[in-house]
């Protein structure tokens, strides 16, 4: 039961460590127009640059942690004598029935792009580790205050799980079929590193309010793939980078419409497509199919009559109740979908650097598709400074203030998006914090040069007169 | 950026935490799990599936219980055993058979001996059939001349063919001089040598040929044969005058196993039953010398036993029958009701057998005749008990409750015996000083399951559910505790005034279930 606790708090440690870099959603960078990456999040966004390309590594750099249930805050407490001390309790108060824990970590190896008349090819190398673990408030504090609590309830033990860590190659085609409507798509080649996902109802426990006599019901599988304790026995970087089986394909599409002048819809799904896994793969599963196990104590007439010690007794016991919840172990391959997403986008054209808008976001996660949503404003401050400030609910959390900035200058960009801004400063009672930061080269085509010719000569000055009335007029 | 970036990190290094004072997380679940559970059925609490204990039941599941034993027995083996047998015999020659050897270069001569088989105890032995044996027959000679022996058993027969051979040696040599004769279905006769009982005729024929030197009287020819691991099918004869006294035996009564001999138990008609099976060809005497009833503090003899009591023996006729006979002992011949009414634990018995106690007469046996006399307590249960008590002291150690703040214990009982109960769990010391019980005084009194009265059978069970609180200092005086002492009462409905009948399908169920605040660290 130790053992128990301490890795109930290590999980959680962990889970509460990550926040320092994290990022929320892609919200903020979706109506940069200016930084070449919005183009991951709708394949029919461009730039207007001939030739772009991110600098190896840096180009793109995002993490991402959420966590609807509670904060870092939540959890860590000081008491009187500024020790830290897990506050469980209170961490579980703060939870909703149904919560998430999301994490994510992407970095571009490779970026470029070239732009040729209504089209723009753009090829990316990225490694991604998406991480999502669903758990409901009853699961916690089934596990934390016991099943003591649970008298004539189910206890329903049921993570969901989803992770994955790959690395996608996409070649992505952006065109413009009018004048007011771009289309793109990207393909994808995945290469599967590690994965981990979660399948059926979990566990449920029913406890007898009479006698407490428990009814034990299983539907649960763990696929894994990369990660069991032989998994990186005999390692070697060039096996694992580039010699693993685990293959898969995945697409995007996007469409961009500006409907009139002054308004532009856009939408996008992204990560249509799954990964074979073949490598190094352990599936755990436990079923209940022959109806609930029962648990009524020990039997005093087998225990005391069939001659068996109590540790042999104790041991066939454990056995039995291994044998009924039907705990398997294969490694059978599997094949699992990519959690998809989905983007929408409205805006009204304010200006010619300014608009406003909102953003709607759906994401599958192990509980259920989660929608979130984002308004905001954005400008630019003449060529060399594109900024947008935005407001998003994100995983059920509400309340986060985000921004962007994006410097210009000749031949490159630099940016600088976050969907929670204050969570970054004050990441300890955020639900939600995080960047997305990268370093951009961009080439625009030169400006089409004036013919000599066509320059005003000196004697074609036209003297400004102000205020005084020219002949024309006085002669009116 | 680098500004905001500096300045984001900057934030974020103020609000580190010093993890090196995190203090060890505690956790205290509350935890409800079924302790153990329990449907006793008669068979559980007579001990029946380790006491030699049978339960069995009428097509209406009346039950009734028998404990078995076994008095006597004794089987064929043990009356006649032939052990195994040798016999020696040397040949020399003497002058005028030298003479008329050496005269004509050849001697044949013929002699007649005889074989004594030793059964032992004053046994005579008229015939057997072998089931199984061995006979080996071993030649040797030093005579310089080729020496043939031709031998026959006339009264040892198979399929109306006597046993015969023939042995040579060539000058000494010990080539064809041993013979080997499996004597299974072989009949020995051994009434027709002069002896007339116990013994066989042989006849040798000594044949001397091919004389290489001359015969002294100092050479000699010897003969020796064997009879080894006989095994009859039948034996006859007269086996003799013989006693054979028995260890004591025990019928353990197991429903008594932990009784304090306190309270009334009465059953209405217990039988103690014996049971002869004879199949020995021999007339016999049986006694019980010794039949005694034995609790922990008492010993009470058993009357009414007949001395002898009957046994039949099958005729000649009859040989391989076995003759049955038995008799019961009951409330109305002997003392029984009150010897069970004393609640023991064991029943004692010795057995006697004599043989032949009239004096000479024909017997015999086959090879799988024995006598057995089996004795069986029966007691149908139908009775009536008041404040019958039993009680176990059981070792007790348990220090996984040391983590434990709260333990509140549920336990619930269904009882469909029409039997009302009280028990009490008592937690005590090294000296069996009581550290703490279970129960209040009287507080759990199992209720007896209501009868039928059409039926006379328990239609509705008598339930009862208990819940205890165990704070830290009880739960303490727990872990102290190196003994616990179950005590329990019975008594039949109305307080045992009127008799009952158990069946079968009655039932006892215990379930105790707990729910503990834990602390955890």
């Amino acid at each position: 039961m130790k053992s128990t606790i301490i890795y109930i708090s290590l999980f959680l440690g962990l889970v509460l460590n990550l926040p320092f870099n994290l990022d929320a959603q892609d919200f903020q960078m979706y109506n940069m127009n200016q930084v070449v990456q919005r183009n991951k999040l709708n394949p029919a966004f461009s730039i207007d640059a001939s030739v772009f390309a991110g600098f190896p590594l840096t180009s793109s750099t995002m993490v991402s942690y959420q966590n609807s249930g509670f904060t870092y805050s939540d959890l860590l407490k000081k008491d009187a004598t500024d020790s830290l001390y897990l506050d469980i309790e209170n961490a579980i108060s703060k939870m909703d029935q149904q919560n998430n824990i999301h994490t994510e970590i992407s970095n571009d190896i490779v970026w470029f792009g070239l732009n040729f008349g209504k089209n723009t090819i753009t090829v990316n190398v990225t490694d991604k580790a998406v991480l999502d673990f669903s758990y409901t408030k009853s699961m916690m504090e089934f596990l934390y205050y016991g099943n003591g609590g649970f008298n004539g309830n189910t206890g329903n033990i049921n993570p969901g799980i989803e992770g994955s860590h790959y690395r996608e190659h996409g070649i992505t085609w952006t065109r413009k079929l009018k004048k007011n409507i771009s289309a793109g798509i990207r393909i994808k080649y995945l290469y599967g590193m590690e994965h981990i996902h979660s399948e059926g109802a979990g566990a449920n426990l029913y406890t007898d309010p009479n006698d407490y006599t428990l009814y034990g019901y299983s539907d649960y599988a763990l696929f894994t793939a990369g990660i069991s304790e032989n998994s990186f026995d005999d390692f070697s970087a060039g096996n694992y980078l580039i010699k693993k089986k685990n293959h898969g394909y995945g697409v995007d599409v996007g469409l961009n419409i500006n409907a009139t002048e002054k308004v532009e819809l856009s939408v996008s799904m992204l990560d249509i497509g799954q990964i074979s896994w073949k490598d190094e793969v352990v599936i755990y599963s436990t079923h209940t199919t022959d109806g609930p196990v029962v648990y009524q104590g020990i039997d005093l007439d087998e225990f005391i009559n069939n001659g068996y010690s109590s540790e042999a007794y104790l041991e066939n016991l454990g056995d039995s109740l291994y044998e009924a919840f039907d705990i398997q172990e294969s490694t059978d391959t599997f094949k699992r979908a990519i959690p998809k997403q989905m983007y929408a986008g409205a805006n009204y054209i304010i200006g010619e650097k300014s608009k406003t808008g909102i953003v709607l976001h759906l994401r599958e996660t192990p509980s259920k598709t989660v929608l979130n949503y984002h308004v905001h404003y954005t400008s630019a401050i003449k060529d060399w400074l594109n900024f947008s400030l935005g407001y998003s609910s994100i995983n059920n959390s509400q309340g986060n203030v985000g921004a962007s900035l994006v410097f210009n200058f000749k031949g490159g960009q630099m940016y600088f998006t976050s969907d929670n801004i204050l969570g970054m400063i004050n990441y300890k009672n955020a639900n939600v914090t995080g960047f997305r930061a990268g370093f951009n080269f961009i080439f625009k085509k030169k400006e089409e040069s004036t013919p000599k010719e066509l320059l005003p000569q000196t004697n074609d000055i036209t003297v400004d007169h102000g205020n005084i009335p020219t002949p024309e007029v006085l002669e009116k | 950026m680098g500004i905001l970036g500096f300045t984001m990190v900057s934030l974020n290094s103020c609000q580190k935490d010093d993890f090196s004072t995190l203090k060890d997380p505690t956790w205290s679940p509350e935890l409800a799990f079924p302790l153990v559970y329990s449907e006793l059925t008669l068979s559980d609490l007579v001990h029946a599936d380790n006491s030699g204990t049978t339960v069995t039941t009428d097509p209406d599941q009346f039950a009734t219980l028998y404990y078995e034993g076994n008095t006597i027995n004794i089987d064929a083996s043990s009356i006649v055993n032939i052990p195994d047998q040798g016999f020696n015999s040397s040949i020399s020659l003497n002058s005028a058979q030298l003479l008329a050897l050496n005269t004509l270069g050849a001697l044949s001569i013929q002699e007649t001996q005889t074989i004594t088989l030793d059964p032992g105890q004053n046994t005579n032995l008229d015939s057997l059939l072998c089931k199984a044996g061995q006979l080996q027959f071993e030649l040797d000679s030093d005579f310089p001349a080729t020496v043939q022996v031709d031998f026959e058993l006339p009264n040892l027969t198979r399929n109306g063919y006597p046993l015969n051979y023939s042995a040579f040696t060539t000058n000494g040599s010990s080539t064809n001089n041993t013979i080997s004769e499996d004597l299974a279905n072989y009949k020995f006769d051994l009434t027709k040598s002069n002896q007339g009982v116990n013994s066989i005729d042989i006849n040798l024929t000594l044949s001397i040929t091919d004389i290489q030197s001359p015969i002294t009287t100092q050479h000699s020819t010897s003969l020796e044969m064997k009879l080894s691991a006989i095994d009859y099918q039948t034996v006859f004869g007269y086996f003799g005058q013989r006693s054979f006294l028995y260890e004591r035996d025990s019928v353990h009564v197991s429903i008594f196993e932990n009784s304090t001999n306190f309270g009334s138990f009465i059953i209405a008609d217990p039988k103690l039953n014996f049971l002869i099976n004879n199949s020995m060809g021999i007339p016999l005497e049986v006694t019980i010398p010794e039949a005694n009833a034995f609790g922990t503090t008492f010993q009470q003899p058993i009357s009414g036993i007949p001395s002898p009591i009957p046994t039949v023996s099958p005729g000649i006729n009859e040989i391989g029958a076995t003759k049955t006979t038995d008799f019961a002992l009951n409330n109305t011949n002997s003392n029984l009701t009150a010897v069970i009414s004393s609640q023991p634990n064991y029943i004692f018995t010795q057995g006697r057998m004599s043989l032949n106690p009239v004096g000479q007469s024909f017997n015999f046996l086959t090879d799988e005749s024995a006598l057995t006399v089996d004795v069986t307590m029966e007691i149908p249960l139908y009775g009536s008990a008041t404040n019958f008590r039993v009680k176990d002291t059981l070792p007790f150690s348990y220090d996984d409750l040391d983590n434990v703040n709260t333990l509140e214990l549920k336990t619930s009982v269904s009882n469909t015996f029409p039997i009302e109960a009280a028990v009490q769990i008592i937690f005590t010391d090294e000296n069996f000083q009581p550290l703490d019980s279970l129960f209040l005084p009287g507080e759990v009194t199992v209720p007896a399951g209501i009868i039928d009265p059409e039926t006379g059978k328990v239609s509705i069970a008598g339930v009862q559910d208990l819940e205890h609180i165990f704070n830290r200092n009880r739960i303490k005086g727990i872990l102290n505790s190196k003994h616990i002492i179950v005590n329990g009462y019975a008594s039949t409905v109305d307080a045992g005034s009127s008799n009952v009948k158990i069946y079968t399908d009655y039932t006892l169920n215990v379930k105790i279930g707990a729910k503990a605040k834990i602390n955890v660290k």
